[in-house]
């Protein structure tokens, strides 16, 4: 059985979370969204993300500790970062860390969708059970 | 629009061994360009600083406006494809690699290879590239992308063009001909040039004021200058 990937986003901003909701939506994708990065932990959706879409800034957890954590517990989910305050130094920090696009909101919507195909791209979409 | 005067008409595939260095030696000499617009040419805008405007085909491209016209039309482009084709422009015929393009048009950030492959994408869409057999951006595979047609270079002519003295204006490009004010347009314009200040009241009276006025264009020493009244709202 095919499954439609599973792409989960964590952003402190409720009206970006709503967006990038909606986008994935259209695209077919299933999405979830989580206010802070240990909601997403806690969730039952960590197992099954294929695509992570998060913040930086957030309260609690920033999204660069969030993608170290998930790393340090073997969880390679491809990532895409997005951010309203572009540094150079987390740019290569998310460069080095294999994140698939550091974007800059506010991003263009079909500039997202390009990312996160390719996050999902670059493991095989469509898990079979 | 602004006068401009042509610095260099060059087509790469056919003169790859102007590089960079000896095209500005050489755009010196012949055209006298002064030191300072040496000094702000930088290794972006070597050609002739960020005012320069770019030829090619039936396209010209504006930088300071983000313009990109054909044949003098006004072409859609997202501004993603726009620094893009102005990056490949500021270099035509070089090989520019993907990642100075990506850092170049996504400054601080990063996206994948493809956000890059959907720009150029719409780029090549935009310039009709493929179709009646133009070529403009030619994928160099795995490395990167060139811009192979031949480029004119424009240099704004108030940051060089010293010798036109006279010649600067700030009349609009594009102007409604008028029609049977012939009569009208000679007498402002050859018989009157001796006049510093032209005022035009009526409103329908403007073009043929212009048309004449744009007759005079190198007759004044400090150039011709279109000064618009604020119109006054009835009270």
């Amino acid at each position: 059985v095919t499954v439609v990937p599973v792409v989960s986003i964590v952003d402190d901003d409720q009206s970006v979370r709503d967006g990038i909701v909606d986008l994935v939506r259209a695209m077919g994708f299933d999405a979830e969204a989580f206010e802070r990065a240990q909601d997403f932990l806690q969730s039952s959706r960590v197992d099954s993300t294929s695509c992570l879409i998060t913040d930086v800034r957030m309260p609690g957890m920033t999204g660069f500790e969030l993608h170290d954590r998930l790393v340090a517990s073997g969880k390679r989910i491809p990532t895409v970062v997005v951010t309203a305050f572009p540094k150079d130094a987390d740019r290569v920090r998310a460069q080095q860390g294999g994140v698939i696009c550091y974007l800059a909101k506010p991003f263009d919507e079909s500039e997202l969708a390009a990312c996160i195909m390719s996050a999902l791209g670059s493991r095989a979409v469509g898990r079979r059970e | 629009m602004k006068l401009a005067l042509i610095m260099s008409q060059r087509s790469f595939p056919l003169a790859p061994e102007i590089t960079t260095e000896n095209y500005q030696r050489c755009s010196h000499s012949e055209h006298e360009a002064d030191v300072k617009d040496a000094e702000m040419a930088t290794d972006r805008h070597w050609i002739s600083g960020p005012a320069a405007t770019f030829a090619f085909g039936p396209f010209q491209l504006f930088p300071t406006q983000r313009l990109l016209t054909e044949a003098d039309k006004p072409v859609q482009l997202g501004s993603r494809a726009f620094d893009i084709l102005l990056a490949l422009l500021e270099r035509p015929g070089d090989l520019v690699s993907k990642e100075e393009l990506m850092a170049r048009v996504w400054p601080n950030t990063f996206v994948a290879p493809v956000n890059l492959a959907v720009h150029i994408s719409a780029l090549r869409r935009a310039l009709g590239d493929g179709r009646r057999g133009n070529r403009y951006v030619v994928n160099i595979p795995g490395r990167g992308y060139r811009f192979v047609a031949p480029v004119t270079v424009v240099e704004d002519v108030q940051l060089s063009a010293r010798s036109e003295r006279g010649r600067e204006h700030n009349l609009p490009a594009h102007l409604t001909r008028p029609i049977g004010r012939a009569e009208i347009v000679n007498e402002l314009a050859h018989q009157r040039p001796q006049q510093r200040l032209l005022t035009i009241v009526e409103g329908g009276m403007l073009d043929v004021g212009l048309t004449a006025v744009k007759k005079l264009i190198g007759a004044h020493d400090k150039g011709v200058w279109l000064i618009a009244l604020t119109p006054l709202e009835d009270s």
